[in-house]
């Protein structure tokens, strides 16, 4: 089945299709959510809440430009909108923030896997992390980000040169090599 | 400006496009607030109709029966059970729906205002059921809905001891920290130290959940859900236990029980128990 039939199936209501387009999409978007909140229960409420909103606001989609940029719109603003809401209950801490029992075997130089990054993407303060996913992930000018976070142009650009330079001692910490 | 380029590539690349996968469940919650409703939705209106009026006729068969029956039981053990068995008689009748004809037929002659009345059972019933399309895994909608009374009419065997002696219940707020073990009596018996929270997530973080060298005699630990099942057992004190359950599946998150039973070397009695998180 193409796109464009399962979103006019998904239209018409036939829950074979919305599951379908579900499971399409709801793996990547999960890892989106991931990187904007601060642990899994908030990246799986902000993905249940985006594809409430994506299955309900289909029929505002036009069809011009790929559907998946506009899940990922839809995701990228259901995050932010959460952290907006959060941001007074804000506690920094995270589960791992706790691991009183680490393992021996943390970090191996060789190998730089995803999930290092997002770890690493993760423990960031959320404003760096907002900033670096933005505008280094999802491709988000500064002003674009400014608008959106309601910052200025220039707290974007400080904002995610910080962000990369954190990234980057930790980079180092793990021994990776440029 | 090498440097710039090469991180911001670097995660791009990387996370871009990462699949992370979902727990199912999440769909149901999707699902349950779609404005389309549950089951029913591929179907004609006729066939929907049909459904409808044959579920009412038999649960008025139900109720017939039960009040017949059961004239002394209270009104509200009566309304009870129809909502009950409205769930296990709906999904038999989606199962079968060719022969809901039949049914639908006989609900001609019975009384209208039954009829209403007893919708009101089901409806309450489907409630019920996208409500728990929410917190439950996929075969949540083919079970009857989740009955809290059995969890607390069958207390677990093993928890018996550690209740009679008087281990107070922790603390129903979970917070990331040790919570100290409560242990028998603090100034003659090993103290051993278990966390009460654990991230089997693959990240190498406090993936595992395990004790400390402690020497223990006839160690027993044993991990039970909310619904005092068994997920994890083990005798073995150096156990090192991922967050699977005895078929190697990884065990929702969400809220645990633990307890440990064992002696020390002076063979006095080493109990703990203790609230369990389990997050990824």
């Amino acid at each position: 089945m193409d796109e464009r039939t399962l979103i006019d199936k998904c239209l018409k209501g036939d829950q074979r299709s919305q599951r379908e387009l579900f499971e399409k999409y709801a793996p990547k978007m999960y890892t989106v959510c991931l990187r904007y909140s601060k642990n899994s229960d908030e990246a799986q409420d902000v993905l249940q809440e985006t594809f409430i909103k994506v299955f309900n606001k289909l029929n505002v989609y036009q069809g011009n430009g790929s559907f998946e940029g506009w899940i990922r719109r839809i995701t990228v603003n259901t995050a932010l909108d959460a952290i907006r809401k959060n941001l007074k209950f804000q506690d920094n801490s995270t589960i791992d923030d706790h691991s009183y029992r680490i393992e021996q075997e943390t970090f191996h130089a060789d190998g730089l896997e995803e999930e290092d990054l997002m770890k690493m993407i993760a423990v960031m303060p959320v404003g760096y992390r907002v900033v670096f996913n933005m505008f280094a992930i999802e491709g988000f000018s500064h002003k674009e980000i400014a608008e959106q976070l309601n910052i200025s142009e220039n707290t974007s650009k400080s904002q995610y040169s910080r962000a990369r330079a954190y990234l980057i001692q930790k980079l180092e910490e793990i021994g990776f090599e440029r | 400006m090498n440097d710039k380029d090469h991180i911001k590539e670097l995660f791009q690349k990387k996370l871009g496009n990462l699949d992370t996968p979902v727990d199912p469940s999440l769909w149901a919650g999707v699902q349950a607030a779609l404005p389309a409703t549950s089951g029913i939705g591929g179907l004609s209106l006729l066939a929907k109709l049909a459904i409808g009026v044959s579920a009412a006729s038999v649960i008025t068969g139900i109720i017939y029966f039960t009040v017949f029956k059961q004239n002394t039981e209270p009104a509200s053990v009566t309304n009870e059970k129809p909502s009950q068995q409205a769930q296990t008689l709906e999904q038999e009748v989606e199962n079968k729906q060719t022969t809901d004809e039949t049914f639908g037929l006989n609900s001609n002659t019975s009384n209208q205002q039954q009829q209403k009345l007893l919708e009101e059972p089901r409806n309450e019933a489907e409630e019920r059921m996208s409500n728990e399309f929410v917190l439950e895994p996929f075969q949540a909608p083919l079970k009857p809905v989740w009955e809290p009374e059995r969890v607390i009419i069958e207390p677990e065997p093993i928890q018996q001891p550690a209740m009679e002696k008087g281990v107070p219940e922790p603390s129903p707020a979970i917070t990331p920290i040790i919570d100290e073990p409560i242990t028998e009596d603090d100034s003659q018996v090993v103290k051993i130290e278990l966390p009460n929270v654990f991230s089997p997530n693959g990240d190498n973080e406090n993936d595992f959940l395990f004790l400390k060298d402690y020497d223990l005699r006839d160690f027993q630990l044993v991990v039970l859900n909310k619904r005092n099942q068994v997920v994890y057992q083990t005798n073995d004190p150096q156990f090192k236990w991922d967050g699977s359950d005895n078929v190697g599946n990884p065990v929702p998150v969400g809220e645990y029980y633990y307890m440990v039973t064992a002696y020390d070397v002076n063979g006095k009695p080493v109990n703990v128990s203790n609230r369990l998180t389990i997050v990824r």
